[in-house]
């Protein structure tokens, strides 16, 4: 641990007390963070939570009310977008429609007046690095979605920018394509280590492209973290209730530390804030963590009311009467699904591990 | 596991913010950025499309205003020239009679586009491409001509003169129908665009309910059509209302508002009177105008992305019907087009029927002869090319503009008002503008360059607009990516914006210059010997009793406004395409 501290990079981006309103709608509240050097970011959050704001408060294109951006040591708060030192790529890509893929990547070099050879060589680099050397010479609309993303991605990487912007590339996209440029953007984001900062609100996508997460709701930062940590240690109920499936079960804190979820105890995980006996609080489960078993082999007695396949597990919904509990969900690998014959209507016991769950304050997503 | 992350978001919720110094934030505005060259240029871009329009059309309207409250002598009298306005009864039948005559005109253009634009559109009447053209033809003319021919068809020598029964043609039922060709085009115009923006799949489920055809017509088409219905009425009466070209024609002794405007400025020098009449003329266009913004607001969203096209089936007995009417119609617009196309090229009407040019030898009728009809292409060159390259980088630092938000929102307001301000208003708010001894910009007033100015301001609004509406088509993230390549805004207006939104920019191009040939009405009292244009010279031939010169001269502008359109539409088939190769997939 204390070897690996002095080899982290240096803080890259910081960004500390950001607001910003419109109109009367607060879209940014004191946002604080700091992005190391080569670090890949996702902004992630459901729509209107502040996320995309914030990228372009960073790019400078609409200017924050107050707080201080930094970038490799610099206060960039006030410097306007071309001044400033980052690459974009956006949700409709913006390439321009009359110029060729060449064109459009080589754009930034020709107003430096860099010599033709030597532009010639980089736009080809850069076609190479994201496949794209055979379709130079074709316009935009003769692309495909995802050619064109890459196209806006070459570009925008063009003039080795340190900071790279991704406002939902992939978003316009179906979702085999996808897949294949998420794994394109890793292996590029790899070999040049640069700096990224994605915007999502697919989950999937920022768990599986980011070294950190910072979850936004509302105009805050809920948590940042790795995937791992997000998913296994939420911070609060929205954490929990937006990365991945979450059961809320309504419960009271007992003086041994249980939760009393309609007077059944349940002992929670341990982490998390502590919560005085007697308050009311939330018991977060995942899915996973429920476990089911034939009918009067202990446990809660439940009522299978639906099944979904969801290919390699089966979401199960289940009426859990001695819990109180019309709606409890519990994923089920196939081999289990036969074993305890899962039908709707069929009769199972539903057991809450303890030791696994997460609890928060009653105010839930 | 990776090793723990040590940088933690500074506390979101408000329990350990405290420790942050800095205060805690306002409804704030955005910090303001440094200023680069991006910024001055820009800027100045801004502030210069604002000076055009307040120099072109706010002071001179300003300037209206402030006439209308004055003696002839430039002192202030309140409201003493409306109170002599309001106790001349001669003057308030002018109200009641163009009141009158644009309703009339309203309720006869709005039916038979209607019936036209129905034929056009719902039906799969035979011809159809044929008549559509033939019904645009009157955008080709100034307003002058149909009276012109209405005198010929119908006037003391008329050869149909035996269908009015013995009722005159100079007067409520000249302008009338001269008014009727002239805004038919427009009507016409917003009636199919409505029309062919109908859900298919409306017609599809009331078929599957059983629907009956009326009811179905009831329902759903009418209803369907009522902000077009409207809008087509708004800019039918507000043509009608205003237009100067038919009434100083066929008029006669039938005195309308747009008449009296001229007679009180020109006839008696009575500016401050000029100036009342001017801003009675304008209220009814005010309303008209603001009912067609709330009606345009209200429309948006009548198709979605998964509408279907209503496609007409054919139904023999309803296509014939709508044939025989809608050929009806067309062949009296042509009738109308065709008579003064004949009646110029006619000796001496009706003694003489030889053919011969003679009436186009305009120096025998006229002192400026042809060099009024070369003003008229130097002054449309002039408004073309400087009108488009205003109006369209006006309209993309509106739309794309960053900065000075509050000037840009007056721009974007300043260029919807000429639309609601009459050409012939327009017109006198610049005599007393720019005739102003203490106005620098004096140096002006009788030069081409007052007539190029005032063409451009009151075409102005339709050219913005059709400027904003491919400009917001256009990628809104553009100069987000150039700034961020470090490239300048303006070098990607040239090397993307312009070359996308080209076909628009022909467009308006020819539009402005199609105008420019036709207007009189502002012009009338702006030109000199010098300037004249041959849209105000069919006028002063006509005055003067030569109606075939006029006719004559009506017809070269009929034909030069043809071709420019003509090239226009040519233009964007062949040249555009092969420089826009781009689009094709």
């Amino acid at each position: 641990m204390t070897a690996s501290t002095t080899a982290e990079p240096p803080v890259y981006l910081r960004l500390e007390n950001l607001s910003k309103h419109f109109g009367s709608y607060h879209a940014l509240r004191n946002i604080g963070l700091s992005i190391r050097k080569g670090e890949f970011v996702c902004f992630l959050g459901p729509s209107g939570c502040g996320k995309t704001t914030l990228l372009r408060a960073i790019a400078g294109l609409d200017p924050h009310d107050s707080g201080t951006i930094e970038q490799d040591g610099r206060d960039i708060s006030r410097l306007p977008p071309a001044q400033r030192d980052f690459g974009i790529v956006f949700q409709s890509y913006a390439l321009f429609p009359n110029l060729t893929v060449a064109q459009n990547i080589g754009y930034g070099m020709k107003n430096r007046r860099m010599p033709v050879p030597e532009m010639r060589t980089r736009v080809e680099q850069l076609a190479t690095m994201v496949h794209l050397y055979e379709q130079l010479d074709k316009y935009p609309a003769q692309l495909s979605g995802g050619q064109q993303q890459r196209v806006a991605l070459a570009r925008a990487l063009a003039l080795s920018p340190g900071l790279l912007l991704l406002d939902e590339p992939l978003s316009a996209l179906d979702a085999q394509v996808r897949q294949f440029l998420r794994r394109g953007i890793k292996e590029i984001h790899r070999r040049l280590g640069i700096t990224t900062i994605m915007v999502t609100h697919d989950q999937e996508e920022a768990l599986t492209l980011s070294d950190r997460i910072v979850l936004m709701n509302r105009g805050v930062i809920e948590q940042v973290g790795t995937p791992t940590e997000l998913y296994r240690s939420p911070a609060t109920a929205f954490a929990a209730g937006f990365v991945g499936q979450s059961n809320f079960l309504p419960g009271l804190v007992r003086e041994d530390g249980t939760v009393a979820i309609n007077g059944v105890p349940v002992r929670p995980g341990a982490g998390g804030p502590p919560h005085a006996s007697g308050q009311r609080v939330q018991l977060c489960l995942r899915p996973e963590q429920v476990e089911l078993r034939p009918a009067g082999a202990g446990g809660h007695a439940a009522l299978v009311t639906d099944l979904e396949f969801c290919g390699n597990f089966w979401r199960v919904f289940l009426s859990v009467d001695s819990l109180g509990c019309r709606r409890l969900v519990a994923d089920v690998p196939p081999v289990q699904t036969n074993s305890l014959s899962l039908a709707q209507g069929a009769r199972v016991d539903a057991v809450l591990p303890d030791g696994v769950g997460r609890i928060f304050a009653e105010a839930a997503a | 596991m990776t090793g723990s992350v040590p940088m933690q978001p500074s506390a979101p919720s408000s329990a350990s913010s405290s420790a942050a110094p800095v205060a805690t934030a306002r409804a704030g505005r955005p910090l303001r950025l440094v200023a680069g060259a991006d910024n001055w240029i820009m800027g100045a871009g801004i502030l210069a499309v604002g000076a055009f329009l307040i120099v072109t059309v706010a002071l001179p309207l300003l300037s209206l205003f402030v006439k209308a409250f004055e003696d002839r002598q430039g002192g202030f009298v309140g409201l003493a020239n409306f109170a002599a306005y309001f106790s001349t009864p001669s003057l308030t039948q002018s109200i009641w009679n163009s009141l009158m005559v644009a309703s009339a005109c309203t309720v006869i253009t709005v039916s038979l586009g209607f019936v036209f634009a129905y034929g056009l559109t719902r039906t799969c009447m035979p011809f159809r491409g044929v008549l559509r053209a033939l019904a645009i033809t009157p955008i080709l003319s100034p307003s002058m001509l149909p009276a012109i021919s209405l005198v010929y068809m119908f006037g003391n020598q008329g050869y149909a003169k035996h269908l009015l029964f013995g009722n005159s043609i100079y007067g409520p039922i000249g302008i009338i129908l001269g008014e009727v060709y002239y805004t038919f085009p427009h009507v016409l115009l917003i009636l199919t665009t409505a029309m062919a923006m109908a859900d298919g799949r409306l017609y599809e489920a009331a078929e599957a309910l059983g629907t009956s055809r009326w009811r179905t017509f009831l329902t759903i088409t009418l209803p369907g059509l009522r902000y077009g219905l409207v809008s087509a009425a708004v800019v039918s009466f507000t043509l009608a209302l205003t237009d100067f070209g038919v009434a100083k024609v066929v008029g006669g002794r039938f005195n309308v508002l747009a008449t009296d405007v001229y007679k009180q400025v020109i006839g008696q020098k009575n500016f401050p009177m000029g100036a009342v009449v001017g801003i009675i003329l304008m209220l009814p266009a005010l309303v008209s105008f603001m009912v067609t913004r709330r009606v345009q607001r209200r429309q948006s969203a009548q198709l979605n992305a998964r509408s279907v096209l209503y496609v007409p089936q054919p139904r023999r007995g309803r296509d014939m019907v709508f044939f025989v009417v809608c050929a009806v119609i067309g062949l009296a617009i042509a009738s109308i087009l065709g008579t003064s196309a004949f009646a110029s090229l006619i000796q001496f009407w009706p003694y003489d029927l030889t053919l011969s040019l003679n009436n186009y030898d305009f120096s025998t009728v006229d002192p400026t002869g042809w060099s009024s009809y070369f003003n008229s292409l130097k002054l449309a060159f002039w408004v073309a090319g400087i009108g488009t390259a205003v109006i369209f980088c006006g309209a993309y630092l509106v739309e794309k503009g960053r900065g000075m938000p509050v000037l840009r929102h007056v721009i974007n307001g300043l260029t919807m008002l000429p639309l609601a301000v009459p050409g012939l208003v327009l017109g006198i708010s610049y005599i007393f503008f720019f005739n102003h001894p203490s106005n620098p910009l004096g140096f002006l007033t009788g030069t081409m360059a007052i007539l190029v100015i005032n063409t451009i301001a009151h075409y102005y609004t339709v050219s913005h607009l059709s400027a904003m509406t491919v400009l917001k088509q256009v990628d809104a993230e553009y100069e987000a990516v150039s700034a961020s390549l470090k490239v300048p805004f303006w070098r990607t207006f040239l090397w993307v914006t312009v070359p996308v939104c080209l076909p628009t920019i022909l467009d308006i191009f020819v539009y402005l210059f199609a105008t420019a040939l036709t207007t009189a009405s502002s012009l009338i009292f702006l030109y000199t010997p010098e300037t004249k244009t041959a849209s105000v010279a069919v006028i002063s031939i006509d005055d003067a009793g030569n109606i075939a010169s006029a006719a004559a001269m009506a017809m070269v502008i009929v034909y030069t406004s043809a071709l420019v359109r003509g090239l226009g539409l040519l233009l964007r088939r062949t040249a555009l395409d092969r420089f826009q190769r781009w689009r094709k997939r």
